[in-house]
């Protein structure tokens, strides 16, 4: 029975109920209000991010549901190389997509597309210095002379390791 | 661009004196040339800071609340504990995060010589977690 989902730029999409079981807020959503066609409503999500989550829901509809339970899930959730290939180029995406994709995984408690998410920003900061990762992600340095200068200080002995 | 009448030939008295006057002109349009520079870096410096300002103001790396940044820098510490090294010091809320976060602290590694004070400053960021 298929599923009908609006966003917050009100369009609607119509997807089968094991995708969009991915999602266990829409799971929950589902199993609360039981057998219905009532839409819906996903407030914190638009039209061009919910299209790029449901095709992630879509390849993975298969997959065991993760319990979080499984001894080794948290430290393979660490892991960066643990992308699949075709995980890799789904979120080959531009950095504000990349992130809409993070934040409607979080809201939509999509954990394995939440990973990926983070597993690739992770990937983007690692080996970078704080002035190149400032340019990636277009953050201002903040810290006054002063903060920089205890900062340095603080970190002496981080160069000695 | 200026060039003597003939290069060949030494100047007469009157083109001296002609030159001379050329020459403080010239220092005039130079030093008003400097000036131009001098307004010109200032205002390159200073479009470039609104270009900042204005990029990071729409930033998308704003809408990240601290849970998901905290997972982001935990998965940075786990596979390269310098990272977490830079993630403190890229801004006021990435540092403010990154050392509220004591499970990150617990993943740095050490090598053989890391000074006892290094030990003990991850020690005391990764309270109450034992250091891996």
């Amino acid at each position: 029975m298929p599923v009908l989902l609006v966003t917050s730029d009100n369009e609607q999409f119509r997807v089968e109920k094991v995708v969009a079981q991915r999602s266990v807020l829409i799971k929950n959503m589902l199993e609360d209000v039981g057998e219905s066609d009532q839409p819906i409503p996903l407030p914190n999500v638009t039209a061009p991010v919910l299209k790029k989550v449901l095709e992630y829901c879509d390849h993975h509809q298969t997959d065991p549901l993760p319990t979080g339970d499984e001894p080794s899930a948290d430290e393979s959730r660490k892991r960066t190389t643990d992308i699949s290939e075709w995980d890799q180029k789904f979120i080959t995406v531009d950095q504000e997509m990349l992130f809409e994709i993070i934040l409607a995984a979080n809201y939509l408690d999509i954990k394995p597309l939440l990973d990926v998410g983070c597993k690739t920003v992770a990937n983007m900061i690692k080996g970078k210095s704080p002035e190149e990762i400032r340019k990636l992600f277009n953050i201002v340095n903040d810290f006054t002379p002063e903060e920089e200068a205890q900062i340095k200080k603080e970190n002496e002995w981080a160069e000695d390791r | 661009m200026w060039k003597p009448a003939n290069a060949a030939v030494l100047p007469t008295l009157a083109q001296v004196l002609d030159t001379k006057k050329t020459i403080e002109d010239t220092e005039l349009r130079l030093s008003e040339a400097f000036r131009l520079l001098k307004q010109t870096e200032c205002l390159i410096a200073s479009l470039q800071k609104d270009l900042t300002e204005q990029r990071a103001w729409i930033s998308p790396e704003r809408k990240l609340h601290s849970d998901i940044l905290t997972t982001i820098f935990d998965i940075c510490g786990a596979e390269d504990s310098d990272s977490l090294l830079n993630i403190a010091r890229v801004s006021r809320k990435w540092r403010a995060i990154v050392l509220g976060t004591t499970r990150v602290w617990s993943y740095l590694r050490f090598h053989n010589h890391a000074n006892t004070s290094a030990v003990q400053a991850c020690f005391e960021r990764s309270n109450p977690l034992p250091l891996h």
